[in-house]
Order: C-alpha cells, then sequence, then structure tokens
C-alpha cells in the first residue's frame, strides 16, 4: 500500500525526462527528492499525480494502476502543492482552500458542513485561520505557501507531494514550511515527498532521499547515504565537503569555491602532508574536513569498499587498499609504511581494531618510534574497540605513549592540525 | 449581492417596458405583467389605458426579454472564457463566434430578397458554429487542446473571417447600412419570434456554464494544479467552450455583434463580488442582463425617432463606469 512507480519512462512531446525510474513513497514516509535543474523531479510529480501519463511504465496507487483510476478517485488520495502559480484575480484565501473539496464533492452538489469543518482544519493545521477572509494575492511568500499547502490538506490526502516550497523564501520561512510538513508527517501520518533544491535543508528535515541525475535514479536511502561529496560532484560537478549538524548530527552540505585551486595546487601554502589511518567510515569526516582545509593527505591501509575507502577515492589522495575482508598483506603494509614517514602528521582516527587490521597499528607504533608526529583520536576508550583479545590494546598504549597530542573528537584533532599546520612549513621531504 | 442585482435587472425591466414613443406608467406595466400570471392576475382590475397592453406585451416585451437573455449570456460566457483562457483580455467573441456569425449574416443579406431575410439569424448561428468547430479542431494538438493554441487559432480564424465580410461587403456593389447596423447589434423589429428561437440554446448553455463553476475556480491556479485536485482538464474545456460558445452563436444570431458587454461586465462584476466562480458566474449573468436592458432602453430612446446600435450605447455607457471602478480599486486589481 504505497505510491509507487515501476519502470517510468515519461516524455514531452518526443523529449524523453524520465528513463526507467523506479521509486516509492511509503504511507507515513517523510522523502526527499534532490538533483540539478532539469534532471526531472517536478516531471516525476507531474507523473504520480495522473497529470502527466507515462510513456513506459505504471504509477501503483494502493495497488492499483494510476491510468485506471478517475482524476477525482487519485485527488482523493494524492494533493500536490505546485511550484506557486498566482491567480489572475483576487481570491480569498477560504475560497481558495475550499477548492481542495472538488474530488469530494458531486457536480451538484454544494459544500456542506463536513467541508467547510475539512477547510477550517486544514486552515488551522497550517495556521492560516487568521488570513481565512484576505485576499491571496495580498499575502507574504511564506503565508501564500501555507494556504496552498492548506488547500492540499483540504483534499484529506495520505500522500501530499510538494514541487520546492520553501523556494524564494527567506530562512525563516524555510524553516515554518518544513517544520509545519514535519509535524503534518509525524502527527497526521501523512506521507510527504517534497522536492527541494536545499541539500541541507533535505538532509535536516528528510527521512530518506532520492537523488535525481538526468531523468534517472542515481541514489536512493538515507541523507548519510546519499549526500556523498562523490554523488554531488557526479551528479552536480560541484566539489563540496560532507559535515555534520552540529545539533541534529545529520550530513550537511558546504560547497568549496570553484575559485579555489585544487589541493595539490595548494601545496606551498598549507603544505603540511598528513597520513589517515581509517576504516569502517571512522575516518570519513575527517578526511573531508582535513582535505577541505587544505592538507595534503594520504590514507591506507583501506579496505575496497571501505566507506572511508570511497571518501579517499572521491577526494582524489593516495589510498594504500587492501581487498574486501581481507588482512593487510606485506606490501601493502610496506607502502602504508612509507607514506607514514613521508608525512608531516600520521592521524589514527578512532577504529575498532580486529585480526584484519592489527598490522595497521602495529606500523603506526613503528612510524612513532621512528621519530613520526601522531595524533591519535580517542573519542570511545580503547578496550571497547579491541576485538583481538588484548593484543591491540597493549600496542596502542604504546602508541598513546609516543603520539604528540590525543584528541577527545574528530574536531579537536581538526583543530588541532589546522593550527600546528598554519604555522609554518611542514617538515620537508628530500 | 446577487438578491441586489436581481432587483436591479427587474428594476430596469419595469422601466424599458414603460419608456419609449408612447409612455406607460410604471404602475401600469406592473399591472399588465400581474395580470398575465395565473391565479392572482383574475382579481386585478383592467385600468389601464387601451392599446397599452398591446405595446407592453407585443411590442416592448419580447424586445427586453431578449435584451436581458442576450445580455446574460454575454456576461456568464465573457466570465467563463477569462477564467477558463487565464486571461482578462478574452470575451465571448474570442474563439470567433463573433466573425463567423458575421459572414453567415453577411452572405444571407447579400442574396437579398424577403427569404433571405429571414434567413438571416439561422445563417448567423450557423457560421458560428462552423467557426467554433473550425477552431477547436486547429487547436487541438496530441489529444489536447492548449489553451493558449485556442486563443491563436480563434485570433486566426477571426481575422480570416473578417476579411471574408470585408470582401463581400465591398464587392457586392449594395448598400452596407443594413450589414453595418447587424455588425453593431441591436434589437431593432425583434418579436417573441426570436426569443422562442434563441432562448433554449441560450438557456442550456449557460446552464452547463453555472454548473461548472467550481472546474473554473479549479482552474484559477492553472492547469496543472486543476488536475491535481481531480478535474478532468480536457473535458472541461471542451463543455465549457462548447456551452459558452453555444449560448453566444444563438446570442449573435438574433442580436447582431454586440461589443463590451461579454469583457467589461465579468470585470465589473469581479470587482464587487469576487473571483469566485460560484457567484461571479449567476452575477455577471444578471449585470450583463441589467446592462443590456438598460442600453437597450437608451438606444430606443434617446434620439427619436432614430435607433442608436446597442453596441455603440454599452461601449459609451460602460466604458467610463468601468474605468470609474477601476481607478477605485486599482491597487486590489490584478
Amino acid at each position: 500500500m504505497a505510491l509507487s512507480l515501476e519502470g517510468i519512462t515519461a516524455a514531452y512531446g518526443r523529449r524523453e525526462v524520465l528513463r526507467d525510474l523506479d521509486f516509492e513513497l511509503a504511507p507515513g514516509a517523510f522523502a526527499g527528492l534532490i538533483g540539478p535543474n532539469a534532471a526531472g523531479k517536478s516531471t516525476l510529480l507531474k507523473v504520480m499525480t495522473r497529470v502527466l501519463p507515462p510513456a513506459r511504465g505504471r504509477v501503483i496507487l494502493e495497488g492499483r494502476d494510476l491510468g485506471e483510476l478517475s482524476p477525482l478517485a487519485v485527488a482523493r488520495r494524492v494533493a500536490a502543492v505546485g511550484q506557486e502559480t498566482p491567480p489572475l484575480f483576487p481570491l480569498a484565501v477560504q475560497d481558495l482552500v475550499l477548492m481542495g473539496r472538488f474530488p469530494h464533492l458531486g457536480r451538484f452538489r454544494s459544500e456542506g458542513p463536513r467541508d467547510l469543518a475539512a477547510v477550517r482544519r486544514a486552515l488551522a493545521l497550517t495556521g492560516t485561520l487568521p488570513l481565512a477572509g484576505r485576499n491571496f494575492a495580498d499575502l507574504s511568500a511564506g503565508e501564500r505557501q501555507r494556504v496552498l499547502i492548506a488547500r492540499a490538506l483540504a483534499q484529506q490526502p495520505a500522500y501530499l507531494l510538494l514541487d520546492e516550497p520553501t523556494a524564494h523564501l527567506d530562512i525563516n520561512f524555510q524553516v515554518e514550511i518544513m517544520d509545519l510538513l514535519r509535524r503534518l508527517n509525524r502527527r497526521e501520518g501523512l506521507a510527504v515527498l517534497v522536492v527541494l533544491h536545499d541539500l541541507n535543508l533535505a538532509a535536516l528535515y528528510c527521512d530518506e532521499l532520492a537523488l535525481i541525475h538526468r531523468g534517472r535514479l542515481h541514489s536512493r536511502g538515507t541523507p548519510e547515504q546519499v549526500l556523498l561529496s562523490s554523488h554531488l560532484e557526479e551528479v552536480y560537478g560541484s566539489r563540496t565537503v560532507i559535515s555534520r549538524h552540529p545539533l541534529q548530527g545529520v550530513p550537511q552540505v558546504t560547497l568549496v569555491s570553484g575559485r579555489e585551486a585544487p589541493p595539490e595546487e595548494r601545496a606551498d601554502r598549507l603544505s603540511h602532508l598528513v597520513h589517515v589511518v581509517g576504516g569502517g567510515g571512522s575516518a570519513t569526516w575527517l578526511l573531508e574536513a582535513l582535505a577541505a582545509a587544505g592538507f595534503r593527505l594520504t590514507a591506507g591501509v583501506l579496505n575496497r569498499g571501505d566507506s572511508d575507502w570511497v571518501v579517499a577515492r572521491s577526494l582524489g589522495i593516495e589510498v594504500v587498499e587492501a581487498p574486501p575482508f581481507s588482512a593487510v598483506d606485506a606490501a601493502a603494509r610496506r607502502r602504508n609504511a612509507h607514506l607514514m614517514r613521508e608525512a608531516d602528521w600520521i592521524v589514527l582516527a578512532d577504529i575498532p581494531f580486529g585480526r584484519g587490521n592489527l598490522a595497521n597499528l602495529e606500523d603506526v607504533r613503528d612510524a612513532l618510534v621512528a621519530g613520526g608526529r601522531g595524533v591519535v583520536i580517542e573519542a570511545t576508550p580503547p578496550a571497547e574497540r579491541d576485538f583481538t583479545g588484548g593484543a591491540a590494546t597493549a600496542v596502542y598504549a604504546e602508541v598513546i605513549n609516543r603520539a604528540a597530542e590525543v584528541a577527545q573528537s574528530d574536531l579537536d584533532a581538526l583543530r588541532w592540525l589546522v593550527e600546528r599546520g598554519a604555522l609554518g612549513p611542514g617538515r620537508m621531504v628530500p | 449581492m446577487l438578491l441586489a442585482l436581481a432587483t436591479l435587472l427587474a428594476a430596469f425591466c419595469l422601466v424599458a417596458l414603460g419608456r419609449g414613443a408612447v409612455a406607460v406608467p410604471v404602475g401600469d406595466v406592473a399591472r399588465i405583467l400581474v395580470a398575465r400570471l395565473p391565479l392572482v392576475g383574475d382579481r386585478l382590475l383592467t385600468a389601464w389605458a387601451a392599446g397599452h397592453e398591446q405595446i407592453v406585451l407585443v411590442v416592448r416585451a419580447p424586445r427586453v426579454v431578449l435584451a436581458a437573455g442576450v445580455g446574460a449570456t454575454l456576461g456568464l460566457s465573457g466570465a467563463a472564457f477569462q477564467g477558463l483562457l487565464r486571461n482578462p483580455m478574452a470575451d465571448p467573441y474570442v474563439i470567433g463566434v463573433s466573425s463567423g456569425a458575421a459572414l453567415g449574416a453577411t452572405v444571407a443579406m447579400s442574396l437579398g430578397g424577403g427569404l433571405a431575410r429571414g434567413l438571416v439569424p439561422v445563417a448567423a448561428f450557423g457560421g458560428a458554429l462552423a467557426s467554433i468547430a473550425a477552431v477547436y479542431s486547429l487547436a487541438r494538438s496530441g489529444g489536447r487542446v492548449p489553451l493558449l493554441n485556442l486563443l491563436l487559432a480563434g485570433i486566426a480564424v477571426s481575422s480570416f473571417l473578417s476579411a471574408l465580410v470585408s470582401a463581400l461587403m465591398v464587392f457586392t456593389h449594395r448598400d452596407v447600412r443594413p450589414v453595418l447596423f447587424w455588425l453593431m447589434g441591436g434589437f431593432g423589429g425583434r418579436g417573441w419570434f426570436h426569443v422562442l428561437a434563441a432562448y433554449p440554446y441560450m438557456l442550456a448553455g449557460g446552464l452547463v456554464v453555472l454548473a461548472s463553476a467550481r472546474e473554473l475556480n479549479a482552474l484559477l491556479l492553472g492547469e496543472d494544479s486543476a488536475r491535481q485536485l481531480g478535474v478532468d482538464v480536457e473535458r472541461a474545456k471542451l463543455v465549457l467552450v462548447g456551452a459558452a460558445s453555444l449560448a453566444t452563436a444563438a446570442a449573435v444570431s438574433v442580436s447582431g455583434i454586440i461589443g463590451f458587454v461579454g469583457l467589461v461586465v465579468p470585470h465589473i462584476t469581479r470587482l464587487v463580488v469576487g473571483a469566485d466562480h460560484r457567484i461571479l458566474l449567476p452575477g455577471s449573468a444578471l449585470a450583463g442582463a441589467a446592462l443590456l436592458v438598460m442600453a437597450d432602453t437608451v438606444a430606443r430612446i434617446a434620439l427619436p425617432p432614430a435607433e442608436i446600435p446597442v453596441g455603440i450605447v454599452t461601449a459609451l455607457v460602460g466604458g467610463p463606469f468601468f474605468l470609474y471602478l477601476l481607478r477605485r480599486a486599482h491597487s486590489r486589481f490584478w
């Protein structure tokens, strides 16, 4: 029981806008649709509301093909708020919201108490009750958007689709609209699908995201899974840094100015070379942040397919790699040790230790013994991360003894390194 | 508000029936009318001047009834076309009804003779329907009728037909004054026959338009938005264009081409009652009827014994009034 697309291809005339696209909006879900201009997001909404019949594929509404349902039957389950087109003539807010009752009324039945109650409730839910008698055209942009949402609510739908409801709004109105949508989703159980331009807003509010690229579904999942700088570079062609929202912890996208030189060309300005020992996603944020701060980076030893490996590859830095789910071999260890010797700083991320990566820890210790400068991130007590039966804890103790800095968090480590890195050129390597 | 408009219309009708070459007191007009009602009529004293009944019921009543019907049709159709096409410049003639009717009427008049003269309304009606059908099929593309296509096809067909009308007028070497008079519109010499011929179409078309008020409301925010409310937009277009044009064609065939009413009455009504079509449509019908009944009365009595084409009166009276309303409400409008 959902609103789903199966193999949808949609076209305006001969120009195909969506190609073989699958998507599902589950009841009660809060999903966001992101992607560059002309990717097909608005077209997707038109297909889902029966405005544009697909060229191929099917739209299924609760088990039934949308094409076989009457427009009224669809409008009783699915409501949409389009990009605003102002009405040509002056119209009172209450009359506009009353339009939402259209799918519930017979041609010759006039609006009854049930319809007026639905309108009142829609106005109350959106906080527009005090505006009921005003002229729609006289309202502020944020108020107009709330009124249009009220009209959709008067349809009493199970699925609400919105096309960029926060476009052209100031940040206070953006938050107001998105808070309203979340409230409707959590309290009223309304499934919400919202097209958003603002990736950070999407990450902040949506439980799941779908990234559309040239009419196809590029990726789907939680904001953490979709908002990767590699994805954004592929789809938007822009360089970004993904960090964490300081309060909510969701991913947030920071743009890197296009005029900024790529990291390798900035080597003379912040020439410090940092080697990161991570794995299992422990160093994702730190790798992105250090790259954004202008450090030269290497990383190792990472298993192919590991999320740290994905990020390191997307940053284009040198990575010592090992096959997935296997122990580090001798050649990789030699290369890793070499990179650590060359680095100004060796960063050991907050990783769990098992038999597979114990060698990494031992090599960090050896590098520090040989005079390397180490920064250890210890957000979790090492004993909780030791899955080697105590062997790792012993080696880790030696590493801590020789480390230049033990940081409580990624952010502390970053700050510490930026202070050192900015003080002057790093240790030059012959 | 609708009640006020209806009262205004009734008052104009009473005045219209009384005024003219022979003045009949308003009280007598009322009594003559009430006398025709069943039950109450028999108890009334027949105390009016001889001949007045004949003048009121046979000469003036059909004219007033026809003017009211035509005015209502033009106001209603104008409001429907403005809403449907989302265009404040639209009027009932926007998709070629008037030029089709003009061509039909001109052809009939060019043939000359009494028979052809009697055929003028029929020929005008036929020409109007043919031009609507042509415009609608020209505008269709890929199973849909984009509104912009409809507008453009209407303009193209209209100018083509107008050219034919002018050509006919120039090349038939006849007195063009009757044709010009017909083109400017009027109710001179119309009787109960014309009422009976035109009313069925005007009523049927008008009722269908009135019943589509909610679809027109939904279309105020655009076609996609209306579809998302469950409106079958293509069917609504066909029904509305068909009904409004049929009613307009019938009105034009008995009255000629009366301009201004269909364009401006909806705007005036909207300024007073707002854009909600559930009130705007009946309001425009009543206002159109009242305006045209009044204009026709002025046309009859202003310059006796001559009669001014009613289209000239509607524009002369309505234009300044409309401008006055616009200036008063300028901040709220558009």
